[in-house]
């Protein structure tokens, strides 16, 4: 899924979520580490997750919080490597 | 274990069990009581490439896939928990600093590594905090315009030997992770004197006062610590003490199978025994369906499969569990000569205690896995 876009992004974001969580979709905008939804097993999962199934390579300069805490901020996170990795 | 490897891995396995057999299958009773490892074993470890084995290619590692990691830490674990544990340190903490380093660390830290020229150690526990890392009080503050550590580490190990040190700390209530040379002035360790197991494995108390730590050697960025960097760290140690656990789990089966082939009993041969057939079966069961989930578990890594976390939880939960078990069945199988201090079987039992602490505890691995059992069950996967 090297050329998702944002909507595709969400959506396999939400369908990997609902693996680990199964209370319910949370919020875009939802602070996912903050609401105890998951937990730092899963943190490192997310990486892993995100750079198999988007071809991006994530980094020591994308560890902010902001690109972790929400399924928006993942979806940009996402957007913003695969713009690098692509040279577009 | 040939019915679940390659013939390439076999052959790997096969060569790598034999030389290190042939260099240290008799070292390990004499590196217990010494409390530590010899330099020329720490030495042969790096001449034979096996401290950057599973680094990747681009970093001058060996790039080995994580079955064969995990066939090297069986082959060191039939011989010494201790020997198989120095390597696993150094892999955690090169590793994490492969994955969440910087070019400039990259270039100035991972030669040394990957060639096994500096060894590694990664301080974690605290007095105060072992399970709960949340609880840390080293930190990693600001003064005079400079970054300066504080804190005691204990139970590090390797600590004793080690040239670089990752620590985890926090600042400002926030967890990061730093490097820290041997040679920091603000650096001593000292050994942590007797101990139930991994009795070769160097423990030191790690004290760090005032050490200056350049801003270069941050590693990661503050906050993540605790969330991605321990998590990555710890992941590489329990597949390690998972196929550790199981090379040790191997040579104490054979070491209860040489002793029953030619021991007799009350007129009979022990394994005429019925009690002796309930032991061998449980511990031949058990062996084989260890072995099952540590390929499991590292096929499951080198398919980057969503599951691999799970299946490396598992894998070290269960080999650890039931080397504990049989462990101390080798030693009331074996009797007077499983009480023998030097022998395998005592040593195996001391280690496997141990072995259930590192790495995430029993309890803490049943506190990870129970809610992912559920959760799969609820999903329809079980």
């Amino acid at each position: 899924m090297a050329h998702a876009d944002r909507e595709e992004i969400i959506q396999v974001v939400l369908d990997y979520l609902a693996q680990y969580d199964t209370s319910g979709t949370p919020g875009l905008d939802e602070d996912l580490f903050e609401s105890g939804r998951v937990n730092s097993l899963f943190s490192i999962q997310l990486v892993g997750f995100l750079e198999n199934t988007f071809r991006i390579k994530i980094t020591v300069t994308d560890l902010d919080l902001q690109n972790f805490a929400t399924v928006n901020r993942v979806a940009d996170l996402v957007l913003a490597k695969s713009a690098t990795t692509t040279g577009a | 274990m040939r019915h679940l490897l390659t013939a390439e891995e076999t052959q790997y396995h096969k060569d790598l069990v034999e030389r290190v057999g042939v260099a240290w299958g008799t070292g390990a009773a004499d590196w217990d009581r010494r409390g530590g490892l010899p330099a020329d074993v720490v030495r042969w470890c790096a001449d034979e490439g096996l401290f950057g084995a599973a680094l990747p290619a681009e970093f001058g590692g060996g790039g080995a896939t994580a079955v064969r990691t995990g066939l090297m830490y069986e082959a060191l674990g039939r011989v010494s928990a201790s020997l198989a544990s120095l390597v696993n340190v150094h892999g955690m903490a090169a590793q994490t600093l492969a994955k969440w380093g910087t070019e400039q660390q990259w270039a100035s830290v991972m030669p040394g590594l990957a060639a096994g020229k500096r060894v590694a150690a990664i301080c974690m526990t605290e007095s105060g905090a072992g399970s709960d890392l949340s609880a840390i009080e080293t930190e990693l503050s600001e003064r005079e315009g400079r970054l300066v550590l504080n804190g005691t580490k204990v139970f590090i190990t390797f600590g004793q030997l080690a040239d670089t040190f990752l620590v985890l700390a926090q600042r400002e209530g926030r967890s990061v992770t730093c490097l820290v040379d041997r040679d920091n002035p603000g650096l001593t360790t000292t050994s942590m004197g007797d101990v139930l197991g991994l009795r070769a494995a160097a423990l030191a108390r790690v004290e760090l006062r005032d050490c200056v730590v350049p801003a270069e050697d941050v590693v990661g960025r503050d906050g993540f610590g605790l969330s991605i960097l321990v998590p990555h760290a710890l992941e590489h140690g329990r597949h390690a003490v998972a196929w550790m656990a199981l090379g040790m789990l191997g040579s104490a089966f054979s070491a209860v199978l040489d002793f029953v082939h030619e021991r007799r009993s009350f007129g009979r041969d022990l394994v005429d025994h019925g009690q002796i057939q309930s032991m061998l079966t449980r511990m031949g069961t058990d062996l084989e369906a260890a072995k099952l989930l540590c390929v499991a578990a590292s096929r499951a890594v080198d398919d980057r499969a969503p599951d691999a976390s799970a299946r490396i939880l598992t894998a070290k939960y269960f080999v650890c569990r039931v080397l504990e078990e049989h462990a101390a069945q080798a030693v009331q199988i074996l009797g007077s000569r499983g009480v023998l201090e030097d022998g395998v079987a005592a040593r195996h039992y001391r280690d496997a205690k141990i072995l259930n602490i590192i790495e995430g505890t029993t309890q803490i691995i049943e506190r990870m896995l129970a809610p992912i059992f559920l959760r799969t069950r609820s999903q329809g996967g079980l």
